[in-house]
């Protein structure tokens, strides 16, 4: 066992080793026609410990956590959960600025934080800047902007400190009380 | 018998899907259900959550929870990526491991109010077809929807993962069920759990739009004449990311309009795709008199 693998599995909470390559996950993934690696694929990955691989793949920001690969595993893995291990990996780094999967995750990441509700014209804004992809689905926007589907104004919760405090909870050395 | 429920709307029903919010809402009404909002919610992080980490995707759903204690021991959510996401958090406790407990500690802690683990997350549509409910729904029927040819969508986040499914997970059928009794022509298709492409609607316009137009025209070739869905973002990205035209309506909204509340003309003006081809068909069997 690598220790990658070992990481892997520990991070995800998913029996990686258990899979034997039967790809049903990826008969049944809606992505994977859209991505370079399959979902079996991306597990033969890890069971290798091919770190490097796995991380420039684009079906980590493809996955859309369906977990449908999960439903149909003989073992139980879900996928989403590996890559979800992997996004946290590349997000922490600061890595990949102007891609446009992992902006939006950061946008709306850091609306929550800011506000602790989604702002959503805030959360388009500041994922549109991150890739700068101005042009594209403003036809969209301006017709859902029209029909007063997208907000002005930031919906804030007065606990928004309590909100931030959470998104530093991950620093925090934790005990088991009681 | 459910009375008072928590309601959480989550960031969608308070902007995009608003006719969603004001369609549960006024049904659950209708039906005699008290819905009362959480308290200060915040958003729940859903898939975003994930990618960053762990303790995050659990911390932000559990501060929901424990802000619902205050208010009712049944939560009701309608976004189903909202809903999947407090219903595993729920679990995750629940299951008491030494993460989820050390998690609790330092939750209780940010917050200065104790988890008593006493609140169960459940969807509106698990709601609306319990059997008590299916009842009120038939008693309170004004208006048949007979020659509404419709196809019931669940997505994903409904029947995925496990812990969250309250239906089967390859064949659910409640929203069959429900639309049946309302009068309504529920066509057979496969792809009822396929997936709708979710955010990849936002940043990947080349891999969302073949999805959705799958999925549309999947529906069409059954005969249907609407989609109906239980999710705000399954609906967004259906109505605004096909190349077709088929109206796309949440199950609240066809509730509603079955139970005869008066605003429901209203929330189906907010769509992006005009609801008028299928009610039309709907209408010339009133006006028929049947
Ligand atoms: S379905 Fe499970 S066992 Fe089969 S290839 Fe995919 S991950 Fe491996
Ligand atoms: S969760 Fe991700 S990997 Fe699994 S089926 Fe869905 S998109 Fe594919
Ligand atoms: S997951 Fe989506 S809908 Fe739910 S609270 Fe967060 S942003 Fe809102
Ligand atoms: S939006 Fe798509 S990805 Fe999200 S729950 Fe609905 S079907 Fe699933």
């Amino acid at each position: 066992m690598t220790d990658f693998l070992d990481y892997l599995e520990t991070e995800s909470g998913q029996p990686i080793s258990r899979c034997f390559q039967c790809k049903k996950c990826s008969g049944g993934c809606p992505v994977s026609s859209y991505s370079d690696i399959k979902a079996h694929q991306a597990v033969r990955l890890g069971q290798l410990g091919r770190e490097e691989e796995l991380i420039s793949a684009p079906l980590v920001w493809y996955c859309i956590g369906c977990k449908t690969c999960q439903a149909r595993c003989p073992n139980g893995i879900d996928i989403s959960a590996i890559l979800d291990v992997i996004k946290g990996q590349v997000l922490a780094s600061g890595g990949m600025p102007g891609k446009p999967l992992p902006a939006f995750h950061e946008s709306f990441l850091a609306s929550v934080n800011r506000h602790g509700r989604v702002y959503e014209l805030g959360m388009v804004i500041g994922y549109k800047w991150r890739v700068k992809r101005w042009t594209e689905d403003k036809e969209l926007g301006l017709k859902m902007f029209a029909k007063g589907k997208l907000s002005l104004l930031p919906h804030r919760v007065s606990g928004r400190r309590q909100v931030r405090e959470l998104f530093e909870l991950h620093k925090v050395r934790g005990e088991i009380n009681g | 018998m459910v009375e008072s429920v928590g309601y959480y709307p989550g960031c969608s029903l308070h902007t995009s899907a608003r006719e969603y919010d004001y369609s549960s809402r006024a049904v659950l009404k209708a039906l005699g259900v008290v819905t009362r909002e959480i308290p200060d919610w915040n958003c729940c992080g859903a898939s975003s959550g994930h990618s960053r980490d762990h303790t995050l995707s659990y911390a932000l759903p559990l501060r929901n929870l424990i802000q619902a204690e205050e208010v009712a021991s049944d939560l009701l959510v309608p976004c189903a990526a909202c809903y999947s996401t407090l219903r595993v958090t729920e679990e995750y406790l629940a299951g008491g491991s030494k993460d989820a407990r050390i998690l609790q500690g330092k939750v209780e802690k940010v917050m200065g109010k104790p988890y008593q683990q006493k609140v169960k997350t459940v969807h509106p549509l698990d709601l609306l077809t319990r059997p008590e409910m299916l009842q009120k729904i038939k008693a309170g029927l004004k208006r048949r929807l007979t020659g509404m040819k419709v196809a019931p969508y669940y997505g994903c986040l409904l029947v995925r993962p496990e812990v969250a499914a309250f239906d089967d997970q390859e064949q659910p059928q409640k929203m069959d069920v429900l639309l049946r009794e309302m009068g309504a022509e529920v066509v057979r298709w496969s792809y009822k759990t396929e997936c709708c492409g979710g955010s990849l609607g936002v940043t990947q316009g080349d891999a969302a739009s073949p999805l959705v137009d799958r999925l549309v025209a999947e529906a069409k070739k059954a005969g249907a004449m609407a989609l109906v869905t239980a999710c705000p973002l399954c609906q967004a990205n259906l109505e605004g990311r096909q190349s077709q035209i088929m109206p796309v309506f949440y199950f609240t909204e066809l509730v509603g309009l079955a139970l005869g509340i008066p605003d429901s003309s209203e929330w189906l003006r907010g769509h992006l795709v005009d609801t008028k081809s299928a009610l039309d068909q709907l209408e010339g069997v009133i006006s028929l008199g049947r």
